[in-house]
């Protein structure tokens, strides 16, 4: 086998272009749980909120047969998780990991037990309709752009722009402003009149109905339908690419793609490289292993929110 | 005539504890009127009430003559109250102007921060009260003195009229303090009506027009600062006569117990930190580490206890070397410590007083055969040592980051003390403390000299050092570079010292 040859089949604009699709989900529920723990609230819940927003999107589509109204239910759906976890965390000051943690296998529990119930079959849901995607007539002729952003399916478009969106209301919003505040020292926000609960809560619902669309992209628009557990992990993805990226929009934006980029790469090399030269299994534990390896080198450098954990509470002696 | 600010009756319970007790206070617009008393006695609760931070449980606010509602820190903004905090409440990672303006934030084009205008407007007001602070400093990087004034324009930006500083000049040096009393005369004249809480008497004194001193969550008096002064208010606020007076004299100075030869540290990054420090310490005597803070003081316990590794040089308990022993068999040995920082290195906040009373003694007799902890024993001490130390506790099983400051800080010094059986390093034994609990332990301190232990003193204040030392070392860059007897030397000649200065005039 000639290296070179080998090479230039792998690193090609589809493997740029396959970045991005599977990069959607990560970046949606990363850019989501980015403004949940710049309020200093850390929901490990994702995967959990991400599941049950697939689950929504496929039961929208498949009832009222329009992926629009699919995707809006999964972010409601989503709001609703969220809803939940920020009660027990935020209102009841329960541990914040342990709360995300009851979460996500409330979640995986009750998108399994759904399924069956509704289709009276578990495993998968019938197919559904699918979102459509975007063909840009004036990118065709443009070599590179249009291999790598033409025909993309038609949020990733919108979704590339979350980071630039949200690099101006944290820096230069006063509701930006007092998000930060609330993350790093809550009551500094409270001495000056603003309430840090209220934006705690705002700010868990705004992520977890960004995780919800992301659990939705998974379900109609990569593919086009909801399976059990679909999300497969790209909620702890998530998770790590916020801390990854230092919990700053421009990080966790390249930490998603990062992430995505590696999990492109993994599906590129099992078609290329032969089984018999390195086992299929290794290629997809790779993306975690980065994981791995980037939290442990990569969590105390971070320069996260302060306060990132702690219960908020007013009367405290 | 009519008062800027009035309280009435006010209660304040914390579940059985009632911070304060009917409190009526009457403050005229445009003074300083200074709230003072003890650890404890219900200064700062009474001011996040008068903040919204608490409510309390009975009682009237009047401002202007008005009653008036204040359930939130939004609302005393809104009835201009400003509260510089002794904690600050500021965040370390923005902007100096930022955290002026933070919840008040100037906009341009209805949704966006108008930044040029938060840095303008935050320097327009610093210099306008002469606070000299750079409005794109980030808060990390200054001061606590700076700190102190960012809380002050973020009242100032609120148009507070009336501003609390509670114990404001408790984390400040002499010099910050002094600069800190300007601004308030700077205050004032602009017509700010400014609450000082404090339990410094000389401040006090120094700055205030009017002063009411409350003491177990009462008033005991409100006085004028012209008819009154420091033994009157150290009266009023104890209850009775504290003078801080020079320990009586060693009565029998024994053999040397700990000795330390030529030791030597060097920092994380391989600077040194102590250099050739040599001494000794008798039974019966208290030898003072007497210096300016940063000079090792601090690397000297933490090589003393274990927790500071020594590159060279050796330490002697008796006759046994203990130079590279473990924390805990440094302890055991005999070594009991007061460490400088008490809520993060003495205690576990959330462990009981009794708890904290046998922490780090859990597996020595009688608490525990080594494996199984005696319990019994643990409340007979704890029994005993609240009453002996006067910790002030509803119980033993009451959790010690409930208890004040200062009762927190007995529990220590109560254990350190008490179960020391050769050496007693007290790091800062005082710091934070009111003048009755700083009489207290002095008084600890000395009865453990004369019943034969070596007391080591680490104190930043002179005063401190000059009470209780029989003899003093002084350290300067991490050396010791005299060691006097108490009685040969003034405080000028230890303050030259301190600074590096020569100390050839000075019999040793």
């Amino acid at each position: 086998m000639n290296w070179s040859d080998t090479l230039q089949s792998i690193f090609t604009v589809t493997l740029l272009a396959s970045t991005i699709r599977v990069s959607i989900s990560i970046l949606l529920a990363g850019m989501g749980e980015m403004i949940t723990e710049r309020s200093g609230v850390l929901n490990i819940g994702v995967e959990g909120t991400m599941l049950m927003g697939a689950l929504a999107a496929a039961l929208g589509s498949y009832f009222t047969g329009s992926p629009w109204l699919g995707l809006l239910a999964a972010g409601l759906v989503g709001m609703l998780v969220g809803l939940l976890f920020s009660f027990i965390a935020i209102s009841l000051r329960s541990n914040q990991s342990i709360t995300g943690l009851a979460i996500y296998l409330l979640c995986v529990g009750l998108s399994g037990y759904l399924l069956q119930i509704i289709f009276e079959h578990g495993g998968n849901s019938p197919m559904v309709n699918t979102l459509p995607s975007l063909h840009m007539t004036f990118l065709e002729n443009v070599p590179v752009l249009d291999p790598i952003f033409n025909d993309q399916p038609i949020i990733a478009i919108p979704v590339l722009l979350i980071p630039v969106f949200l690099q101006i209301v944290f820096y230069k919003t006063p509701w930006g402003s007092w998000l930060r505040a609330a993350g790093e020292n809550p009551k500094a926000l409270a001495v000056v009149g603003k309430n840090p609960v209220k934006i705690r809560y705002v700010a868990t619902l705004c992520g977890s109905f960004l995780a919800g669309i992301g659990g939705a992209y998974l379900s109609i628009s990569q593919t086009s339908l909801f399976s059990e557990n679909m999300v497969a992990g790209r909620g702890f993805i998530a998770l790590s690419a916020v801390i990854f990226g230092g919990v700053r929009p421009g990080g966790v934006f390249l930490a998603c793609i990062f992430f995505g980029f590696m999990d492109a790469l993994q599906k590129t090399l099992q078609t290329v490289i032969p089984d018999t030269m390195m086992p299929r299994e290794l290629f997809m534990a790779l993306p975690y292993l980065l994981t791995l390896l980037a939290l442990a080198g990569f969590i105390k450098k971070s320069g996260g929110p302060a306060d990132i954990g702690n219960p908020y509470l007013k009367e405290s002696r | 005539m009519a008062y800027i600010l009035e309280l009435k009756d006010i209660c304040k319970h914390f579940g059985n504890v009632l911070a304060n007790d009917h409190v009526n206070l009457q403050v005229e617009k445009g003074t300083v009127h200074s709230i003072v008393g003890e650890n404890g006695a219900g200064k700062t609760t009474l001011m996040n009430i008068l903040y919204g931070l608490y409510k309390q449980t009975s009682g009237e606010i009047l401002i202007d003559g008005t009653k008036v509602s204040i359930e939130s820190p939004s609302d005393a903004i809104r009835l201009g109250i400003g509260m510089i905090h002794q904690h600050f409440k500021l965040i370390s990672a923005m902007t100096v102007a930022e955290n002026v303006m933070l919840g008040e934030e100037p906009i341009k084009g209805k949704l966006f921060l108008d930044l040029k205008k938060i840095n303008d407007s935050t320097l327009e007001l610093s210099d306008k009260y002469g606070l000299a602070v750079k409005p794109k400093s980030m808060v990390a990087d200054i001061s606590v003195g700076i700190r102190q004034r960012v809380e002050i324009l973020k009242a100032l930006y609120r148009n507070a009229n009336i501003l609390i500083l509670d114990e404001p000049t408790a984390l400040l040096t002499p010099q910050e303090s002094e600069d800190l009393f300007r601004i308030i005369e700077r205050l004032r004249k602009d017509g700010k009506t400014i609450l000082f809480i404090s339990h410094k008497l000389k401040e006090i004194i120094q700055i205030s027009d009017n002063i009411t001193v409350l003491r177990d969550g009462k008033v005991v008096d409100t006085v004028k600062k012209s008819k009154t002064n420091e033994v009157q208010l150290a009266r009023l606020m104890i209850g009775r006569d504290v003078f801080l007076k020079p320990a009586p004299k060693s009565k029998k100075i024994g053999e040397i117990i700990l000795k330390v030869d030529n030791l030597s540290a060097v920092n994380e990054y391989h600077h040194p930190v102590l250099t050739d420090i040599s001494f000794d310490v008798r039974s019966g005597e208290v030898l003072g580490v007497a210096g300016v803070d940063g000079n090792g003081q601090t690397e000297l316990v933490k090589a003393l206890i274990g927790l500071q590794p020594v590159s060279k040089g050796k330490i002697k308990l008796r006759d046994n070397e203990i130079t590279h022993l473990s924390v805990k068999k440094m302890r055991s040995a005999g070594i009991g410590v007061i460490p400088e920082d008490r809520l993060q290195e003495g205690l576990v906040e959330d462990f009981s007083v009794e708890e904290n009373l046998f922490l780090g003694l859990q597996r020595i007799p009688p608490f525990s055969n080594g494996k199984i902890i005696n319990w019994n024993a643990v409340h007979e001490n704890a029994d005993s040592l609240v009453k002996t130390f006067d910790i002030r506790t509803p119980n033993i099983t009451h959790k010690a980051r409930l208890l004040s400051g200062g009762n927190q800080q007995k529990i220590i010094v109560a254990r350190e003390i008490f179960h020391a059986p050769d050496t007693i390093i007290a790091a800062q034994p005082t710091r934070g403390l009111d003048i009755a609990a700083t009489d207290f332990v002095h008084e600890q301190l000395i009865k453990q000299r004369d019943s034969g232990k070596a007391v080591l003193l680490f104190s930043l204040s002179l005063d401190e050092i000059m009470l209780l030392s029989t003899r003093i070392a002084v350290i300067y860059k991490g050396t010791i570079v005299a060691i006097v007897n108490k009685d040969d030397v003034t405080p000028e000649d230890l303050g030259l010292m301190m600074l590096g200065g020569s100390y050839e005039h000075i019999p040793a």
